[in-house]
């Protein structure tokens, strides 16, 4: 099997495109449901975890190179806890991806095609990963990057044609509700930035991991740029009051789009979406079907796509019975349970790591990719 | 002569020489009989006798392999002139350009099917073949499938030894390397193999060659043979991953570039490797053309060949499933014109797109002088008549139009057939999932195409993995004054193409 490896840049672009389509789908009402109109200050504030979060994972990357999250975690906390703890990481990335397919079946089946049936969407979004992640995750890193080309001009064309309904006035009283809710506004998107940590299962495939402390903390920052736009957005255009209430308030902007006698581009958005999810999926099916695959050391993880697709699609229909499940759990719970496995359980292990022997480098991997 | 017989002499030619060698033998009359047993008594197999006082010998050739010119004037006439003077025959007396001394029968027969004509005198068991070939050609013509406004005309034509000679007149260097070999138990058919040594990847050319050697068929007639035998082995793939041209100019553009191309005797096409996604949708005419319009028609080239993949099948989704997108004066237009069609939007542009690619296979086949009267039928009366008889709508017959005309500013056919067969792939999937199918669809192709290969060089290069430099001859092209490099993933580590040009000076018009 020959030697895969993709580039900083490419895996990175895989984190980038996973945590802003869930996020501008499912999460910027979230965030304001949280903070209301010092949404941005939320946003601001969130730097400094974000941070944190690019440091760890590339650090515990670059300190054990050439060892995926599976196997540095075993070798940090030994066998059997290293296991257990795989375990619990595989189950949030399970949970976490079930969770974001299932907000896209949702925007499909509640803003676009109100009749069919939510499952024919989940398990088209899992065809099109399982193909890709089959065919390897170079394809999967190369696919993202073509679709992150054209995905970044259509968000900032987007955010440039909704600004005629914006008003920055909003956004005033500054920090009228004291500093508690913004707060807790940092936590929820702290939270979804956790998810990042996805990437400590590619980081072994990546050619060089020279400055990767630097690149990825670049990333979160681009991250939070990323952000603004539909956090400040949908406050500017809707108003604290009733912003709070919507399930995809960036759907509505986009809605909201007029050219000339163009309107309602709904398919803007239903292409931003399909585009970004298949890449979230695709990203998460891989790093779980290959995380499966080294846990049991298996041979070829490849057999494992089609039943963990399968069990994907099936966690996310019984996550909840409607969506108001859905939003409630990623408002009240989501926040503090992401952080801690994302964030926190990472953050161990990396203190964990200082005070034990270095695991040694692993001279490229030659196994099967 | 007998069997038994038959050995006798080869053993006592021969000597030791293996006995199953056939060797060729002493007797003329012998010899001559042998080979009118092999390709019968009444074929296109000819013997011309010459006989003085002290030799006699026979012209051995295949009517119609030779060049009847050469074989009068170079054989037959300089050795009718030399028979009386000379005892013991010199083979170089023979004015052809090509003399071989033959000694056994299987080198006879090979020498014979191509067009050689083989000299036997008698008591003597060695042969010389004199290169007579030839015979009637389709000669050096414009393309008539590729034709450009600006740039050179000529185009390959069938014979192999023309088609690497019109390269060789355009790539004046030791450095093109020309590997020959003949493919086909049956056809013999000659392939060649052309690089650049020292532009072209090793690697790659090793592989070409390779793969190549290891094509075992019965005969070739067509470069697609080869194609299809030496195609990258992964799986399915509509797109096309090697490159066939019959324009000289643009096989030597590539080979410029690090390309291989493969020449193969008895078709114009000639192939090049590798290939990837932006070959295929540029025109040779966009490096003869000002950089400026050249660019400008890429991306319109561009545009049309995304069109003519998914445009069916976003007409079907729009109307299908996402009206509210379509400006309500139109929509109101477009049902206005849908009322009384009894089908559905998918059904109509499918029956509307299968109509016309009857049209478009019934224009290929029919004889020329009657495809004017066709496409009249085929185009106004059909289409007009279906409308007029409520069949389908004006707007599907818009778009089912723009489909073909767009999908004819493709300029390399193979890649716009994919486009032909995807665009029912998709209008399949849009009508039944509206928008999200089309991108499901979409999102297949591109997963599709960043997973195949052409010999080891990613489809999308260089969009993915992004070299920057190639971008500027990919959607635009720059001026020739700033190509300065070959493509990055195909060329090997000689990659300057220009070195630093002087800046022209603007002449000062007062000195």
């Amino acid at each position: 099997m020959e030697k895969i490896y993709i580039t900083k840049i490419q895996a990175l672009m895989l984190g980038i495109t996973s945590i802003t389509v869930t996020g501008h789908l499912l999460y910027i009402s979230v965030i304001i449901n949280h903070s209301g109109r010092d949404s941005w200050i939320a946003l601001l504030l969130a730097i400094f975890p974000a941070i944190l979060i690019g440091f760890t994972v590339a650090l515990l990357s670059q300190r054990y190179q050439g060892y995926s999250l599976v196997e540095y975690c075993q070798l940090i906390l030994g066998k059997a806890l290293g296991k257990f703890v795989v375990i619990l990481f595989l189950i949030y990335f399970l949970h976490e991806v079930s969770l974001s397919i299932r907000g896209f079946g949702e925007f499909y089946t509640s803003a676009v095609t109100l009749r069919t049936p939510i499952s024919i969407f989940l398990i088209a979004i899992l065809i099109l990963a399982g193909y890709a992640v089959r065919c390897g995750l170079e394809v999967i890193a190369r696919t993202n990057q073509t679709i992150l080309i054209m995905l970044i001009p259509i968000g900032i064309l987007a955010s440039i044609l909704t600004h005629k309904d914006k008003d920055y006035r909003n956004f005033l009283p500054i920090l009228d509700n004291s500093m508690g809710p913004v707060l807790d506004g940092t936590l929820a998107i702290t939270s979804l930035y956790s998810s990042i940590f996805v990437l400590s299962m590619i980081f072994p495939f990546v050619n060089s991991t020279k400055q990767l402390k630097r690149y990825s903390i670049l990333t979160m920052i681009i991250l939070i740029i990323m952000f603004i736009g539909p956090v400040t957005g949908v406050l500017a255009i809707y108003g604290e009051e009733r912003a709070t209430g919507l399930y995809f308030p960036t759907f509505l902007t986009l809605r909201d789009i007029q050219i000339g006698a163009l309107q309602r581009l709904d398919i803007l958005g239903i292409l931003l979406w399909s585009l970004g999810s298949f890449a979230k999926v695709a990203l998460f099916l891989y790093a779980i079907v290959l995380g499966t695959g080294q846990l049991f050391k298996l041979d070829d993880y490849k057999v494992l796509v089609v039943p963990i697709a399968a069990l994907i699609s099936i966690i996310s229909i019984i996550n909840s019975e409607d969506f108001i499940g859905i939003a409630r759990f990623l408002n009240n719970y989501y926040p503090y349970y992401a952080t801690f496995v994302g964030l926190i359980l990472p953050l161990v292990l990396l203190i964990i790591s200082q005070f034990r022997k270095p695991g040694g480098k692993r001279e490229g991997r030659k196994k099967d990719v | 002569m007998s069997k038994e017989e038959k050995e006798k002499e080869q053993t006592s030619s021969e000597g030791k020489n293996g006995e199953d060698q056939q060797v060729i033998l002493n007797e003329l009359d012998e010899n001559v009989k042998r080979y009118e047993e092999i390709f019968g008594k009444d074929s296109d197999l000819s013997v011309r006798y010459l006989q003085s006082d002290h030799c006699k010998m026979g012209i051995l050739f295949i009517d119609s392999l030779v060049e009847k010119e050469i074989l009068d004037q170079h054989v037959i006439r300089v050795l009718n002139n030399q028979l009386e003077n000379t005892v013991n025959f010199d083979k170089f007396i023979l004015s052809t350009n090509k003399i071989k001394e033959l000694t056994k029968h299987e080198e006879v027969l090979e020498h014979l099917l191509q067009g050689f004509s083989i000299i036997f005198m008698d008591g003597q068991t060695t042969a010389f073949a004199a290169e007579t070939s030839g015979g009637d050609r389709r000669p050096v013509t414009e393309s008539s499938v590729e034709t450009v406004v600006r740039g050179p005309r000529e185009a390959f034509n069938e014979s192999i030894m023309t088609n690497i000679g019109l390269i060789r007149r355009r790539v004046h260097t030791p450095k093109l390397q020309v590997y020959k070999k003949s493919i086909g138990k049956e056809s013999k058919t000659s392939v060649a193999v052309l690089f650049i040594d020292g532009i072209a990847k090793e690697k790659v050319v090793k592989e070409v060659i390779s793969r190549i050697d290891k094509i075992n068929i019965d005969g070739i007639l067509d470069s697609l043979y080869i194609e299809e035998i030496i195609e990258d082995p992964k799986r399915y793939s509509p797109f096309p991953t090697i490159f066939n041209s019959e324009r000289p100019d643009r096989i030597a553009a590539g080979l410029l570039e690090g390309r291989i191309a493969i020449v193969v005797d008895g078709t114009p096409v000639a192939l090049m490797v590798p290939a990837t996604i932006g070959l295929f949708l540029t025109s040779n005419e966009d490096y003869y053309q000002r950089y400026d319009i050249s660019s400008f028609m890429k991306i319109l080239r561009g545009f049309t060949f995304v069109l003519s993949i998914i445009l069916p099948g976003l007409y079907v989704a729009l109307l299908t499933y996402h009206q509210e997108m379509i400006p309500t004066p139109l929509i109101i237009a477009i049902t206005g014109q849908r009322e009384g069609v009894p089908f559905g939007t998918a059904i109509e542009v499918a029956l509307m797109e299968i109509t016309f690619e009857i049209l478009r296979e019934a224009g290929i086949r029919l004889p020329k002088t009657i495809g004017a009267a066709i496409s009249i039928v085929g185009g106004l009366v059909l289409g007009q008549a279906a409308v007029d008889a409520g069949l389908v709508a004006q707007g599907t017959v818009i778009v089912v139009a723009l489909t073909a005309i767009s999908s004819f500013t493709t300029p390399s056919y193979n890649i716009a057939i994919t486009a032909r067969l995807l665009r029912f792939v998709l209008l399949f999937l849009s009508s039944f999932l509206g928008a999200f199918g089309l991108i499901f669809g979409l999102l297949l192709i591109l997963v599709h195409l960043n997973s195949i290969r052409s010999f080891g060089v990613p489809y999308l290069t260089p969009i993915v993995p992004f070299h920057k430099d190639d971008w500027r001859d990919l959607f635009i092209r720059v001026s020739w004054r700033d190509m300065k490099q070959r493509p990055e993933e195909i060329s090997n580590e000689n990659q300057n193409r220009m070195l630093k040009t002087r800046k022209n000076r603007p002449i000062n018009r007062r000195n």
